[in-house]
């Protein structure tokens, strides 16, 4: 399995954005993406158009809407869903978001704490967040700097204690892309471990949560038990479990990128490991829990130490009192 | 061309949050819609209530400050902010989402515009709905022409 660069969360001029599908993709393609999701506000008339353009020109593009709702966003990508934005309401967004899913869509929390109304009114979740925990994505970061200030910090916090709680939600970035930027503003990548690039493997690889997040540095991540190899996103069997990592430098146009390494957190249920962390060396460290399991990296990036990447989790297999499998959501 | 509505609606603060559907019949042998939709007030210029609500919300969200003074203080004037939909008796035709207050489509079974779906201009019942996004001022007046033609 490979890691796959994308940018899930983009907007064309069949809404709000500034570019044209054909624009959009042509930008994606000068920015090295493999892949995006087309996700203009509660429309798909961009993209059909996005999709050829991505098929002449070498990119992968996903087909979606983001569900603009007024008391909360969703980004849903794989163009299968029939349900009308205007029908959600706080009382059946869970259904809403299963009926999507059921037809092959991957659902993703947008944004939830940005600041909504009265300056971007919907862009705050105000759904009662126990009632999204179906979803399939949870975008932890979002939008320029995406790694900095109280927002991010609130989204970090509300996603881990969904994980806390048991839920299976995996971590992805929103670009939330409207504009060309042809001076690109500090912002990250969502990596999504696949087979290939093609839509149906980069959709597989969201819904298994196979998925991190990162500004300047790629992680690679595996979870080992008993000897098998296991990537981010799975469920692991009962045992005794290592998780192997290395780091390599994103080589792209920006000019802010991390100078080293600091340290790497092994994050569960149960506390915070810190190990130190460097580019190009492999760590390994024992772990035990047995809910989740997430990495986050930090390294010195414009003169002081930030947070670079987060892994979404490994999980553990369920158990009853007697050892025997009661659970798996995403396939180990 | 023919006319097949035009009007003028008020919306208050509320309806924030409320879809306002304004219901209108095509008739026979139309092939093209013309839509014209725009509304008023835009922004509210009112520096010092745009701070207050800013700061109100964002405790009542966040409960901690997201932004400075500094960061609230660019996002003023605040502006008013709808969407319009349209649904054919065969579904809907899509959504237009963005923030000009003055906007014109044209739609037929070829080609569409503006987050629109190209669809045919059928005979029977359609439906224009105002979704209220964001009002910020005491009230927002809607005007709105229908025409339908070859």
């Amino acid at each position: 399995m490979k890691y796959f660069r994308c940018e899930l969360h983009t907007h064309t001029t069949s809404s709000d954005g500034k570019m044209t599908p054909e624009e959009l993709v042509d930008r994606a393609l000068e920015c090295g993406y493999d892949a995006i999701a087309l996700t203009d506000h509660n429309t798909v008339a961009g993209v059909d158009r996005a999709v050829k353009a991505g098929k002449e020109r070498g990119l992968t593009v996903l087909r979606g809407i983001e569900w603009t709702t007024f008391w909360g966003h969703f980004t849903v990508i794989g163009g299968k869903s029939d349900v009308l934005w205007r029908d959600i309401t706080p009382d059946n967004v869970a259904e809403k978001i299963k009926r999507a899913q059921s037809l092959g869509d991957i659902v993703a929390i947008a944004h939830p704490r940005r600041m909504g109304y009265p300056i971007c009114s919907g862009c705050h979740c105000d759904y009662d967040i126990e009632k999204l925990t179906g979803a399939d994505n949870y975008e932890v970061w979002s939008h320029y700097y995406p790694n900095e200030g109280v927002a991010a910090r609130q989204q970090r916090e509300q996603w881990y204690s969904l994980l806390g709680k048991g839920h299976r939600i995996a971590a992805v970035y929103g670009y939330d892309w409207h504009n060309r930027d042809d001076v690109p503003p500090s912002y990250a990548y969502t990596y999504v471990g696949a087979e290939s690039a093609s839509e149906k493997d980069i959709l597989a690889g969201l819904k298994s949560g196979a998925t991190y997040i990162t500004v300047g540095v790629e992680v690679d991540c595996k979870a080992v038990v008993g000897g098998k190899e296991y990537e981010i996103g799975s469920v692991l069997p009962v045992g005794e479990t290592q998780i192997k990592l290395s780091f390599e430098r994103i080589e792209d146009y920006r000019s802010d990128k991390p100078a080293r390494l600091t340290k790497a957190e092994i994050r569960t249920e149960k506390g915070i490991t810190v190990l130190p962390a460097e580019f190009g060396k492999e760590i390994t460290a024992k772990v035990s829990f047995s809910e989740y399991c997430t990495v986050s990296v930090y390294g010195e990036r414009k003169r002081e130490e930030q947070l670079l990447a987060i892994t979404s989790a490994f999980y553990r297999e369920e158990t009853d009192d007697n050892g025997t499998r009661r659970r798996a959501r995403h396939g180990a | 061309m023919r006319k097949v509505l035009e009007g003028r609606y008020v919306l208050t603060r509320k309806d924030q949050s409320t879809h306002y559907k304004i219901p209108f019949t095509v008739p026979e042998d139309a092939e093209k819609m013309f839509i014209s939709v725009a509304y008023e007030p835009k922004y509210n210029y009112d520096e010092e209530y745009g701070l207050a609500l800013i700061k109100e919300s964002m405790m009542k969200q966040a409960g901690e400050p997201l932004m400075t003074e500094g960061e609230m203080r660019a996002c003023l004037p605040l502006d008013n902010h709808l969407s319009f939909s349209l649904d054919s008796p065969e579904g809907a035709v899509g959504t237009a989402h963005r923030g000009n207050n003055k906007q014109n489509f044209t739609i037929c079974a070829e080609s569409a515009e503006g987050g629109f779906y190209p669809c045919k201009i059928v005979k029977g019942n359609w439906i224009f709905t105002v979704s209220v996004t964001c009002i910020i001022t005491d009230e927002i007046t809607v005007s709105l022409k229908i025409e339908v033609g070859k």
